[in-house]
């Protein structure tokens, strides 16, 4: 199977398929996500209209985590069995990555200050979130540090492989530590520890957002497959005509 | 359809989360198909000039891709 997706002629005419669906499917979740959430799911009784930041703080995170697991097992693939396409695959996630980290980060920032009085505090959860920031820009800047793409994609592949141990840090530090932000209450023992009504939107917009990240990835691939066959069809120009 | 109003001290917060979480992701769709635009762009220009080397007539290139140093007076 790995091999079948192998093939960039493959992949491009299945991705050429599948982009435009994905996107708008993608931007129909969301959408009713975060109406359902910003209009429809009564205000909570402890923070009021401040929780509907929650609608896009939470997927968000899901989707910065879910974004950076799917590179850790790319860069893996990549590194042990050489997919063509795997290192490919893991630099154009991280965009979409990063930029979910960032609305992760400043939609918290926004929610934090009515409600802890701060912007920021060097809280265990905040400050592993704000790590993980940092791994996505490392991550970017080391491939765009080094023009080999295969050299570029090997030492990419060992810094996401070793950034993956923030990951299980992100997660557990609510637990571990006592943390001035709130555990977790979708994904805990015993169930979701909120009301269908509001757990709805927040999932539908996380697949939603899921989606998106999807979309630009499969997009930013194909920019990257593009910009490959461009180099190779010069390379052969050259070496026929100088030959 | 009237929206809900939202609670005052916090409106501001709600808006301001959602504004920019809408311009992020709009920053991310930008870029995306910025990079691929380029890339086809790049493509065609590869494939123009690899037929030039090689003598064979060239595909008409879209005019995007004619904006090229090469193609500079």
């Amino acid at each position: 199977m790995l091999s079948f997706f192998a093939n960039p002629l493959r992949f491009m005419k299945l991705s050429g398929a599948l982009l435009w669906p994905v996107l708008i499917v993608g931007l129909g979740l969301s959408a009713w996500g975060i109406w359902q959430g910003l209009f429809v799911v009564p205000p909570d009784f402890r923070q009021s209209d401040a929780a509907r930041i929650m609608y896009v703080h939470v997927p968000a995170a899901w989707v910065s985590l879910g974004v950076y697991v799917g590179m850790v097992v790319a860069s893996f693939v990549s590194l042990v069995w050489r997919h063509v396409l795997a290192d490919v695959a893991a630099r154009s996630a991280a965009l979409a990555g990063t930029v979910f980290t960032v609305i992760c980060l400043v939609t918290g920032a926004i929610w934090g200050k009515p409600m802890w009085g701060a912007y920021w505090a060097w809280d265990p959860r905040l400050t592993a979130m704000l790590i993980q920031l940092l791994i996505y820009l490392g991550y970017l800047g080391l491939w765009a540090a080094i023009e080999d793409p295969q050299k570029a994609g090997r030492a990419a592949a060992i810094l996401c492989l070793v950034g993956a141990v923030n990951i299980p840090i992100i997660r557990f530090s609510v637990e571990w530590t006592s943390s001035l932000h709130q555990g977790p209450s979708v994904i805990r023992e015993g169930g979701p520890a909120m009301e269908a009504v509001y757990l709805m939107p927040l999932l539908v917009t996380g697949l939603g957002f899921l989606l998106l990240s999807v979309a630009a990835t499969l997009a930013a691939m194909r920019a990257e497959i593009l910009n490959r066959q461009a180099e190779a069809v010069l390379n052969r120009a050259h070496r026929a005509a100088f030959s | 359809m009237d929206l809900p109003a939202f609670d005052p001290r916090y409106a501001g917060f709600v808006w301001a989360a959602f504004g920019a979480s809408g311009l992020l992701l709009a920053a991310l769709a930008l870029t995306v198909s910025l990079q691929l635009r380029a890339a086809h762009r790049r493509l065609a220009d590869a494939e123009a000039r690899a037929a030039s080397l090689s003598g064979t007539p060239a595909p008409a290139p879209a005019p995007a891709a004619r904006l090229t140093v090469e193609d500079a007076p």
